[in-house]
């Protein structure tokens, strides 16, 4: 089965792309709370997982992603209302699309703009020019009339539904997943580690950190146009630092550089302040000291780098080592 | 006696008031194997440092393959072919001993983003050559059994030939050892004197090495350079080095009338 053996992440990308196109045929049947709670954990992985490409991968910590997010969603917002697409239509279908890619485009050019003078820094610089940025978009489009300012933009069409979602969710894991593996990924993770050794290795670190960059915002704007065309109305408040924060724990807490993990952190800490709301008022108590629990028990992340994940899925499957490959 | 692949000519690096390396003159031939040696605070890793880009010259000219360097990032120059290790160790604790390998073959790859996050046709055909590529290197410093383990559980001695792995996967044409031998056990040490003389046949490359273990210098080195407080003074073979009297006082201070 030579399609088999030559292209067997593009089948399970199609496979992926197939369910979730049928599982959302039945996406009315169950109640609109649990269906809006799996759209914002799906918008949530997104995120995350764009994240953890720039703070995981390739170990720029940056805090401004929620300023990305938020390009996109008035973007994708703006272009949908220009050109008048309508849920439910084919034509509106398309230009959501299209919207949605012109949403990652912008926020991928704020994100060269941004990221060649500011990935120079390192650290704790890079962290507070990127929380900088983050709130220089959030405070810009308060003040941009034509967006709405601070009352919020209205009205936007409700396009976004489960396949829009868990398809671009599942396009971009397919992405991550092969960058990593191959030869051109490790790049990434060699600049993480140590960019003078990535350097005299032939590595151009700013190249690859621009490149984490620029493809995090692509999607971090695109999960935003999508968030916008589920929820119909967006503000500036909704894209703080605070939404920045959150996505960074999700990555911490999955484990810097752990694809599964910080797929399954976005889900859980999106869950579990759904889950904890009959406690009331205690909800964000215990949900803060969870994360502190959690930090403390395994500042690595719930999953660590995975290694042990991956030792078990070889058992699993009895896949060969790389060598054997 | 073949070609010139590297000359350095009248280098000099300062750092603020401080000459650390003065007008130094090197020639190393393409299959040179040549040594580098000092007291400490000499100025060799600075002259490593300085032909790797880490470090832009104060004055003079560094050519490699007739082509001045001067100027060039590090990842450049690196692309032109010269490789290089580390005194203290670098490798990346997040890889593998394989991965390790794997990310110095990145710029030997002719594809792009868009092909590596597509796994497309063209991605998968150079992986395998790239996996065959580090196979056999690692085969040759008898690492393959590692490979899964993260590259710094290994013990001392093969984290440091695993950075000579690594170098030699970006497929050099010189390669820069500083100090290879550094915390190893006489044995070791031995082991080692054999696999860099194998290496310069096998891969056909011009060694240019910075080491302390005088045994280790004098059992490979065919050309032996002196630094002293970052001039040059002397020059020559093992032999001659033994027997320069600049030399022995730069080691072990004047003779006392």
């Amino acid at each position: 089965m030579a399609l088999w053996t030559d292209h067997r992440s593009q089948l399970y990308l199609a496979a992926a792309l197939i369910v979730c196109v049928l599982l959302s045929l039945f996406e009315h049947q169950i109640s609109p709370y649990y269906y809006t709670v799996i759209i914002y954990i799906g918008v949530n992985v997104i995120l995350a997982s764009s994240l953890n490409l720039i703070n995981g991968f390739a170990g720029q910590f940056s805090l401004g992603h929620a300023g990305f997010m938020a390009i996109g969603a008035y973007t994708a917002a703006e272009t949908t209302y220009l050109v008048g697409a309508q849920p439910g239509t084919v034509s509106g279908n398309i230009l959501f699309l299209v919207a949605l890619l012109i949403a990652g485009l912008v926020a991928a050019i704020f994100g060269v703009l941004v990221g060649i003078p500011s990935l120079r820094l390192k650290g704790d610089y890079l962290a507070i020019v990127t929380l900088g940025f983050g709130e220089i978009i959030r405070v810009i489009i308060q003040n941009l009339d034509f967006l709405g300012g601070a009352r919020g933009f209205t009205g936007i069409p409700k396009i976004t539904n489960f396949a829009w979602v868990f398809c671009l969710a599942a396009i971009l894991i397919f992405m991550i997943a092969n960058l990593v593996r191959s030869t051109y990924g490790k790049g990434f993770l060699a600049v993480a580690d140590d960019e003078i050794s990535a350097e005299a290795m032939g590595i151009n670190s700013t190249y690859y950190k621009v490149v984490a960059f620029v493809t995090g915002a692509f999607f971090a704007g695109m999960a935003g146009g999508l968030y916008a065309h589920f929820v119909t109305y967006v503000n500036p408040s909704q894209f703080g630092f605070v939404k920045s924060i959150e996505l960074v724990v999700m990555v911490i807490v999955g484990g810097m550089g752990n694809t599964v993990g910080v797929i399954l952190a976005a889900t859980l800490l999106t869950i579990l302040p759904e889950a904890l709301r009959p406690i009331a008022q205690y909800r964000m108590v215990i949900y803060s000291l969870m994360l502190v629990i959690i930090m403390i028990t395994r500042p690595q992340g719930l999953f660590g780098r995975g290694i042990w994940m991956k030792k078990v899925w070889r058992r699993f499957t009895h896949a060969p080592r790389a060598a054997e490959q | 006696m073949a070609e010139s692949i590297l000359s350095l000519r009248k280098c000099t690096m300062r750092f603020g008031g401080l000459t650390a390396v003065s007008e130094l003159d090197i020639e190393i031939e393409s299959d040179g194997l040549i040594g580098l040696i000092g007291p400490n605070g000499a100025g060799k890793t600075t002259v490593f440092n300085m032909i790797t880009g880490f470090y832009r010259p104060s004055e003079g000219d560094i050519q490699f393959d007739n082509r001045s360097v001067v100027g060039l990032k590090p990842f450049e120059i690196s692309k032109r072919g010269i490789a290089r290790t580390f005194q203290n160790i670098r490798l990346c604790p997040s890889l593998s001993v394989f991965e390790s390998a794997q990310v110095a073959q990145a710029k030997i790859i002719d594809y792009g983003f868009f092909h590596a996050a597509g796994d497309l046709v063209r991605c998968r055909r150079q992986e395998k050559s790239v996996r065959r590529t580090i196979l056999e290197t690692l085969d040759i410093f008898h690492l393959t059994d590692e490979m899964d383990e993260p590259s710094t559980s290994l013990p001392y001695g093969d984290q440091r030939r695993l950075e000579i792995v690594r170098a030699l996967a970006t497929q050099p044409r010189l390669l820069l050892l500083d100090e290879p031998a550094a915390g190893m056990n006489p044995s070791e040490k031995v082991e080692l004197m054999e696999l860099i003389k194998s290496i310069r046949k096998r891969f056909n490359i011009a060694i240019l090495m910075i080491e302390h273990d005088m045994r280790v210098i004098m059992g490979v080195c065919e050309r032996i350079c002196v630094l002293d407080y970052g001039v040059k003074i002397a020059e020559g073979t093992p032999e001659q080095i033994q027997r320069h009297p600049k030399v022995i006082e730069a080691y072990l201070g004047e003779q006392v009338e």
